[in-house]
């Protein structure tokens, strides 16, 4: 008989058990942690993009409004033809077409966006927008990840009173992803 | 703890004496339950954090869904405001009693005819050209009202407009409630689904 008490420490096995345990269950969480960063950086740009496609749904509106107010052409200004109020650069019919080829953009501060011009013909690719505190715009700040393209077309049966406005936002996430937001809107020439 | 170890070891039957003694057992597993612990209490934290950032991009998601169902509500509003002043030229195409003539088609938003096809099946169908004729069997002698959706896409993702147009003669006057009311997607099966009213009065 003997009552000598074991006195070993822990073995290999177990420190292995152990370390590999701890590992997992710091290393899960932190990767949890990082992504759910990632999906909140994602969401505030979201949220910042559909706010800043309502800006340009409101700007058309106002300027629609205007024009019927002013007894001019209802689109004038955003088809390309002459407009004092908001004068456009006219380069192919600037946010008009048929087709839905063209696209334009421009900044809701009323800004010269290009020359002389509130709004400017894309050429197919818009610009980004220039982030200047608190404001987005086209003229002044550093340049941010959105890129708002405007375009305006008549509905598939060619009505003239009536357009189809799409406002789209595309940004490059924080993961590289490409994220696209489209708000459509229907104006009719109803004043 | 000494003691103790010597009585239970000592009262081990015959032949057990060379196994690890249970007192002696039960002191062991303290690394793996901190590791657990600890494991637990990191995973907890983690989880939590996790759900808060998805329930964040689940707001964003539908606040984005929102801005679909005001502007789809928007235009379905347009829509009727247009076709109460300019239908065959300056008239109303929504009727206000039983004396209207109610058009049979020719009121066309977003090239869809709401008077030929207005009225959305159930179950429901995105393609408009299979739906019925809008809904104008609420008529009476002295107030009408005209009830139709129009579809802003092809599909039932797209976003579309369920307006009522309510006309009522009183003293001799016309007045009109329009009621739009915009879907980010117009089939019921769609998550999340997200409806914004426009109500208009004149």
């Amino acid at each position: 008989m003997t009552n000598k008490l074991p006195t070993g420490g822990f073995t290999l096995i177990e420190m292995l058990v152990a370390v590999f345990l701890l590992t997992v269950a710091i290393s899960g969480p932190l990767t949890i942690s990082s992504k759910g960063l990632t999906v909140a950086l994602v969401a505030k740009d979201q949220t910042t993009a559909f706010y800043l496609a309502q800006d340009a749904v409101e700007y058309v509106r106002s300027v629609r409004d205007t024009n019927t107010l002013k007894g001019r052409s209802w689109l004038a200004g955003l088809d390309g033809s002459p407009n004092p109020d908001t004068p456009p650069d006219g380069v192919s019919g600037d946010c008009v077409s048929a087709a839905g080829t063209a696209s334009c953009y421009f900044d809701s501060l009323g800004n010269f966006v290009s020359g002389s011009a509130n709004f400017a013909s894309c050429g197919g690719d818009c610009p980004k927008l220039l982030y200047n505190a608190p404001m987005y715009n086209y003229t002044t700040g550093t340049q941010t990840i959105f890129k708002r393209t405007v375009s305006i077309t008549s509905p598939s049966n060619g009505a003239a009173n009536e357009a189809v406005l799409r406002v789209t936002l595309s940004w490059s996430d924080i993961g590289g992803v490409t994220r696209t937001i489209t708000v459509t809107e229907d104006l009719f020439n109803w004043q | 703890m000494k003691k103790i170890f010597y009585i239970v070891y000592e009262s081990l039957p015959a032949g057990r004496q060379g196994f690890t003694p249970a007192l002696l057992r039960a002191k062991r597993g303290f690394t793996i339950f901190f590791a657990m612990l600890v494991g637990s209490l990191s995973l907890a934290i983690g989880l939590a954090v996790y759900d808060l950032t998805i329930r964040e991009l689940d707001l964003s998601a539908t606040a984005t869904q929102s801005q679909y169902a005001i502007y789809a509500a928007d235009a379905g509003a347009e829509c009727v405001l247009y076709w109460d002043s300019n239908y065959l030229g300056t008239g109303s195409a929504f009727p206000t009693s039983t004396q209207s003539a109610v058009p049979a088609s020719g009121v066309t938003c977003v090239g869809q005819d709401i008077a030929a096809h207005g009225a959305v099946p159930t179950p429901f169908s995105a393609d408009t050209s299979t739906w019925a004729a809008w809904n104008t069997s609420q008529i009476t002698a002295s107030a009408a009202t005209t009830t139709f959706t129009l579809m802003l896409g092809a599909s039932g993702n797209s976003a579309c407009a369920m307006v009522d147009v309510a006309k009522a003669v009183i003293s001799g006057a016309v007045y009109t409630t329009v009621t739009s009311r915009g879907f980010n997607a117009c089939s019921a099966d769609i998550s999340p689904r997200v409806e914004r009213r426009f109500e208009v009065r004149y």
